[in-house]
């Protein structure tokens, strides 16, 4: 690299107005990738907390919740399976008031005292204990405290406040636990007949499930696949992978005609590098090592203010970035501006020598 | 016999014939030789460089190079022969823009792979044979047009070239600094022994041991009168 360096060097200004494109491009996508994250903690970090494998859905129900109502007729199958743990879940969205008036949103799951799904700790010696509500931690920082009565609206009951546990949300709205029978009674009132939405499954080995499927007339997914049943997930994360390719698409265009311009511009001195006996793998090296140290340079100063811009937001807005993702994101605009940079490379290697005599540099 | 070319011809298209640029021309330099290329503008000089620099294949013809047939040689053994035994000064000096003159002349043995201790301190050493000794650390933008050349010189001399080519060297300089640069050139290429084909539209101006006509692609007179 070393014409490389030293053009750098030499035409700073021409190098530092692309490098801010790139600055920008990556600036955009890292912080593209913490709001896109923050948005999926935001729709499914509850249901990402419990500790199961599978979520076993009625039939058709499409991963989603509030379209799955199973009866202990479709648990028992699951519960026999060898080496597989199988638990009822309900899950509703609920609005409760509080004392105030005020009302908060909760995103109810209903679990077993005794399931493993059940919050650890003495959260899950309150879910054995009279009916009450346990919720995500966010609501403490909201002023709710234990002892506090919130009524659900609609049913128009009244839980008291019986412990925190894990942060957590599902579908952007703040999850809470409360007994199955509790959920049930919430739901269904005095016509529950034991139903729930879901079974969750806890198990390492899925050889068994198409068998059980089939008998209980169910769907299982993934934990991961379960998250596109949470509201808005697909359409959430569907617009942020979009904008971050078109953001990445339209980066590899920049710097591609960048370098595509700039190659143009040095095709005498890629003359001359060639009449003096440069090989074509030299010159290509030299100015592969230039792109990518414009190209790593730039991202990783985007990057590293989305980072910075990133601690500075407030809890209002969905934001997380994790180191992967950030080394991801930079790793895929580096490859794709040099994708983008091929037409350059291509027309450097097809530049003929004999272009040193005529120059006039 | 460091330079020869045997029965060369060159060809361009032009419309649907082809134009003939050089036709049967033999040349040859002894090594430590210095040859003068002369004749009018369009005659075939610059393209007489192309093929000795192994820049432009001949239609017909052959090309020895320090003893290597250069003929059939491929773009990479061309390329090879091109960085090892060949240096160009070129009718302007075409230099790398963003180098200093010492980084111009290093450039060379940074392309063949030794930019060591000694090849900086023999670039200095060339560089300081053109006069340029201090400046070194000068681009070319603040330099003037004979220093540019000069720079071009000691850079064609960097890989201790067996054949020095130039193609016009001072065509873009005034009378008096055309002159020194011409006797400057002469002077180092005798120096490395070197066999030297300088093709130049002022004959006057080069020491040459003989001197080579060309005129419409051919070459018409030979002569071994030195001109002073």
């Amino acid at each position: 690299m070393f014409v490389a360096v030293r053009d750098l060097r030499f035409a700073k200004g021409r190098f530092a107005l692309v490098s801010l494109v790139i600055v920008l491009v990556a600036l955009l996508s890292t912080l593209l990738s913490g709001l896109a994250n923050g948005l999926v903690d935001s729709g499914i970090s509850g249901l990402r907390r419990l500790p199961l494998t599978h979520l076993a859905f009625q039939s058709g129900a499409d991963a989603t919740f509030s379209r799955s109502t199973l009866t202990p007729d479709n648990l028992k199958p699951w519960q026999d399976l060898p080496g597989v743990e199988a638990s009822p879940v309900g899950m509703s969205f609920f609005n409760a008031r509080r004392d105030d008036g005020s009302t908060i949103d909760i995103a109810l799951f209903g679990v077993p005292a005794d399931s493993f799904l059940a919050p650890e700790g003495p959260a899950r010696e309150a879910l054995s204990g009279p009916p009450g509500l346990i919720l995500s931690d966010t609501f403490q920082a909201e002023g709710v405290k234990v002892g506090d009565e919130l009524t659900v609206v609609g049913v128009d009951r009244t839980l008291p406040v019986v412990g925190f546990t894990y942060a957590g949300s599902y579908g952007h709205v703040d999850i809470a636990f409360t007994s199955l029978s509790t959920w049930q009674a919430l739901l269904y009132g005095d016509n529950a007949r034991d139903r729930f939405s879901a079974i969750a499954l806890r198990a390492s080995d899925t050889s068994g499930f198409a068998g059980i499927e089939a008998v209980t007339g169910t769907d299982v997914v993934s934990k991961t696949g379960a998250y596109k049943g949470s509201p808005g997930y697909v359409g959430e994360t569907a617009t942020m992978t979009l904008i971050r390719g078109f953001l990445l698409v339209i980066s590899a265009l920049i710097v591609g005609s960048f370098f595509t311009v700039w190659t143009v511009q040095r095709t005498g001195e890629i003359g001359l590098l060639k009449a003096l006996g440069a090989s074509t793998s030299y010159v290509v090296r030299d100015a592969l090592g230039q792109i990518t140290i414009v190209l790593l340079a730039s991202t990783a100063v985007g990057a590293g203010i989305a980072v910075g811009l990133g601690q500075m937001v407030g809890a209002d807005v969905p934001f997380r970035l994790e180191s992967t993702q950030i080394l991801g994101s930079v790793a895929l605009l580096i490859l794709l501006g040099l994708l983008g940079c091929l037409i350059a490379i291509r027309r450097i290697t097809s530049v003929d020598p004999i272009v040193a005599l005529r120059s006039r540099a | 016999m460091s330079l020869q070319l045997e029965s060369v011809t060159v060809t361009v298209p032009d419309g649907r014939e082809r134009l003939t640029i050089l036709n049967d021309v033999s040349l040859s330099v002894e090594p430590g030789e210095v040859v003068a290329l002369v004749g009018p503008s369009g005659s075939g000089k610059s393209t007489v460089v192309a093929v000795a620099a192994l820049l432009l294949r001949p239609d017909s013809g052959t090309v020895t190079v320090a003893g290597i047939d250069a003929g059939n040689a491929s773009a990479r053994q061309r390329t090879t022969i091109r960085r090892d035994h060949i240096g160009v000064v070129y009718q302007s000096a075409n230099l790398v823009p963003s180098l200093t003159a010492l980084e111009q002349v290093e450039l060379v043995a940074h392309i063949d792979g030794h930019l060591d201790r000694k090849a900086r301190a023999r670039a200095e050493e060339l560089l300081a044979g053109v006069g340029l000794g201090d400046r070194l650390d000068s681009r070319p933008g603040e330099l003037s047009g004979g220093e540019r050349q000069r720079v071009g010189i000691a850079r064609a001399l960097m890989n201790s070239p067996e054949v020095l080519l130039a193609d016009e060297p001072t065509a873009a300089l005034d009378a008096d600094r055309g002159a020194m640069v011409m006797d400057l050139l002469v002077e180092q290429a005798t120096n490395a022994g070197a066999s030297t084909l300088i093709v130049t539209h002022v004959p006057d101006q080069v020491r040459a041991d003989r001197q080579i006509t060309l005129d419409h692609a051919r070459i018409i007179e030979r002569t071994t009168t030195v001109v002073a």
